[in-house]
């Protein structure tokens, strides 16, 4: 008989099964040390070595076949709870994954081999926990005897694993196409792992519409229906608390009543305080509170006024000072109020990162690349909001890495390179911004086709000597890609100016850097947090604006006579080099009255790497906090402007969106 | 017509060996699905003359799926092996209550499901 086909598919399947096997005990030994491994993993540990024993007892392959078999015996006990995760248990998994890899590959399959040894010790690891005796924990649950009647044993283990640890247990109803089913299926449970552990999935058709199918979910979770409800973005499901809880509640406090009265009440209250240790609120409350700090930011604002004109009224003594002091005072705690309050918007960038996750591997799929992610930072803390507006440029730049950056893994192997690509992504924190870099171990940009084919798109001149930033930012002008072949993964038109685009609605902005044949970064600088910030206020020909703090490099006096002007650009010397220098009412295309000529002007100069420059402002109003409210529909949309902020006793400035003038930087 | 027999499991080793035991016996239409899932897709649009089912698998289990096709007007009478292995009996008892027709356990001769093929659809 020809087995031939089988037998080349068992070496390649035997290796594969072992390399997720270290994988996996190794992914229980860290995990194990500061919490609970998933039971997921331990599950998939001991799928392979089911798979294993399968395969090679098929083949004859005696002494593999009985080491997997041990190994997979000690691993069902391990999965049903019945045997705990010891170090002697991590060891002997290694020690058994050691024989199984030696046997697999020394060409004579380990025949002669001393497996007795590996063996007993494998049978000795199993004692453990006895075995429990059968239990009455599914009596609490309304679920159909159908459901139950397909749980694995091991579903079922884990099914009461849930029952024991308290946790929420919902079945989850949902149709689909028979057509798309899965891709839609993957979708909502990769969603519902946020949430907990995914106790077995149910298809049926019989109550589906046609052409559809209808899936059961167990769902075994902390989270209570409402959260669940309100984070599973999904239409059309149904979920059902299985988890008859007031029946349950009321037989432990009539057990309890029977011992001693008293006790049944406070062992109720103790378990609550226990699960009261976080709290979900809506975002829109914590704007509400932010915009309350904001207008108590401008009383204190006012207050400091009318401060001041007393002192200038009676001098400062007696009740000025009393009052100064007391001002001084509530500025401190205002600041504690504003720096929590911030802080509870703050969520990590894992959230981001897991998603990320996700999407990348699906997109590396469809693209039949292989690539790893690698992340670093994860735990960094942004506000809410900007991790939201995050989401879109932060997968369309790996979308972008994947589709042009990576290199095919045969062309990888040609270049030296391993053939799995590589995107590491790093974020931390740098004073008051949020730098985040996405970097590839492809094939970086090709400056010179950047450059001939913005010439092509008459964007420079046949003679023009770009430097290498000015090419970088070309990658950003809308429509413009190298890549003459639109891919269906990042193609369509749609190019890094979107990125930019979306990345200036949170006041970010990117930067990237390349190495052709090694690797493609970008950079993306972000605001910690856009709800209140530090601002100063300038004047120019009479109109006033604030720039956030954050952003300003350094803010000098000069001269009126150190304006020169270069080809036809109004420039200042600033140390070794010189920095374009804008007006602010010709920029925004003002009509002000014509300014007297003035002696000295003060000068902001924002920027950053190559690209400075320098704000015009005719004097200096001082150092304030400002609450961004967002432009009305009119102006929406202006370049250079990030919003409006009252400044107190009624005075509204606009809010200057710095990466704006920056770019104006370059073109000049 | 020549009759179409589905294999489900997650294993490829274990669906060469099945696959080249249906072919070597005679002039059958092998299909093989990796996971519940796809056996899931091609239900509706091949006509199966037998199942052959894995229990462990990783998207929905042997159980589920024998569950589905059993409840199912347009399935339920194809005939079901259930291939099972050592020491999961109680998932293999659940199998058979579920209504599938034959079980086989690993290791297991060509012969044996040969045998079964012949006993059900000839």
């Amino acid at each position: 008989m020809e087995q031939n086909k089988a037998a080349k598919e068992f070496v390649a399947e035997s290796e594969e099964l072992i390399d997720k096997i270290f994988k996996d005990i190794n992914e229980i030994d860290s995990v194990r040390k500061t919490g609970k491994p998933n039971p997921d993993t331990i599950n998939e540990l001991f799928r392979s070595a089911h798979s294993l024993k399968g395969i090679s007892s098929m083949f004859g392959y005696k002494e593999i076949t009985e080491t997997s078999h041990k190994m997979e015996d000690l691993l069902d006990k391990v999965r049903l709870s019945k045997v705990a995760i010891t170090d002697q248990l991590i060891k002997t998994l290694y020690a058994a994954g050691d024989m199984l890899r030696t046997m697999i590959s020394s060409d004579t399959f380990g025949k002669g081999m001393d497996v007795e040894p590996l063996l007993k010790q494998l049978k000795d690891a199993e004692i453990g926990k006895q075995a429990e005796q059968k239990d009455t924990l599914f009596d609490g649950l309304t679920l159909n005897k159908d459901i139950l009647s397909v749980l694995t044993e091991y579903e079922e283990s884990r099914l009461r694993e849930n029952i024991k640890d308290q946790n929420n247990l919902f079945k989850i109803d949902v149709s689909f196409s028979l057509l798309s089913f899965d891709k839609e299926l993957a979708d909502l449970t990769a969603q519902m792992k946020n949430f907990g552990e995914i106790i077995t999935t149910l298809p049926s058709t019989t109550e589906a519409k046609e052409g559809e199918i209808k899936f059961d979910i167990l769902l075994g979770t902390k989270v209570r229906e409402e959260q669940l409800t309100a984070g599973i973005d999904f239409k059309n499901i149904k979920i059902q608390n299985i988890r008859k809880q007031t029946v349950v509640a009321a037989e432990e406090k009539k057990s309890a009543d029977v011992n001693n009265g008293a006790r049944g009440v406070l062992d109720e209250t103790t378990s609550i305080k226990g699960i009261a240790q976080t709290v979900r609120v809506d975002i829109s409350k914590l704007d509400y509170i932010m915009n309350i700090v904001g207008e108590l930011v401008l009383s204190k604002t006012n207050l400091m006024k009318i401060a001041e004109s007393i002192r200038q009224e009676i001098g400062f003594k007696g009740i000025a000072v009393e009052l100064n002091k007391t001002i001084k005072d509530m500025e401190r705690k205002m600041r504690d109020l504003q720096t929590g309050v911030i802080e509870i918007r703050m969520i990590p960038l894992s959230q981001l990162f897991d998603k990320l996750t996700r999407t990348a591997t699906r997109i590396a799929k469809d693209l039949g690349k292989e690539i790893e992610l690698e992340f670093y930072g994860a735990d960094t803390e942004l506000d809410k909001l900007i991790i939201e507006e995050l989401t879109d440029p932060m997968m369309h730049i790996i979308r972008n890495s994947i589709d042009h950056g990576i290199e095919p893994a045969d062309e990888r192997i040609i270049a030296g390179k391993p053939s799995k690509g590589k995107i590491t992504i790093r974020a931390y924190q740098k004073g008051n911004h949020v730098l985040i870099e996405v970097e590839d171990d492809g094939r970086g940009v090709s400056l010179s086709s950047v450059q001939r084919k913005a010439v092509e798109k008459g964007l420079l001149s046949n003679t023009a000597k770009p430097t290498r930033e000015e090419l970088f930012n070309l990658l950003f002008l809308p429509g413009f890609s190298t890549k003459s072949d639109v891919s269906e993964v990042s193609g369509r038109g749609v190019g890094l100016d979107v990125v930019k685009t979306n990345l200036r609605v949170i006041s970010g902005m990117i930067d990237v850097d390349t190495q052709e044949g090694k690797w493609t970064r970008f950079t993306l600088t972000l605001p910690v947090t856009l709800a209140i910030i530090q601002a100063l206020l300038i004047e120019s020909e009479g109109k006033r604006y604030a720039v956030p703090l954050n952003s300003i490099n350094e803010s000098l006096s000069i001269g009126a006579d150190e304006i020169r002007i270069i080809e036809n650009k109004e420039v200042i010397k600033l140390r070794e080099s010189v920095i374009p220098v804008i007006r602010l009412p010709r920029f925004f295309n003002f009509h002000t009255e014509k300014p007297e000529k003035a002696d000295n002007y003060y000068i902001v100069v924002v920027g950053s790497g190559e690209r400075w420059i320098g704000i015009l402002a005719d004097r200096f109003v001082g150092q304030q906090d400002v609450v961004i409210k967002p432009l009305g529909k009119l102006l929406k949309g202006t370049r250079g402007i990030s919003g409006a902020a009252d400044i107190g006793s009624g005075e509204i400035v606009l809010v200057l969106d710095v990466s704006v003038f920056i770019e104006e930087a370059v073109k000049v | 017509m020549s009759k179409n027999i589905l294999i489900v499991e997650d294993s490829p080793t274990m669906r060469a060996f099945i696959s080249s035991a249906i072919e070597s016996y005679g002039s059958y239409e092998v299909y093989e699905s990796a996971t519940g899932f796809e056996a899931l897709k091609l239900l509706p649009q091949v006509d199966f003359n037998m199942i052959v089912t894995d229990i462990n698998m990783p998207d929905i289990n042997g159980l589920e799926l024998i569950s589905f096709v059993r409840k199912n007007q347009q399935y339920k009478d194809i005939p079901l092996i259930i291939i099972s292995t050592e020491g999961t009996e109680m998932d293999r008892q659940k199998g058979m209550a579920l209504g599938a027709n034959e079980y086989l356990v690993k290791p297991f001769k060509p012969e044996e499901l040969q045998g079964i093929l012949k006993r059900y659809i000839g």
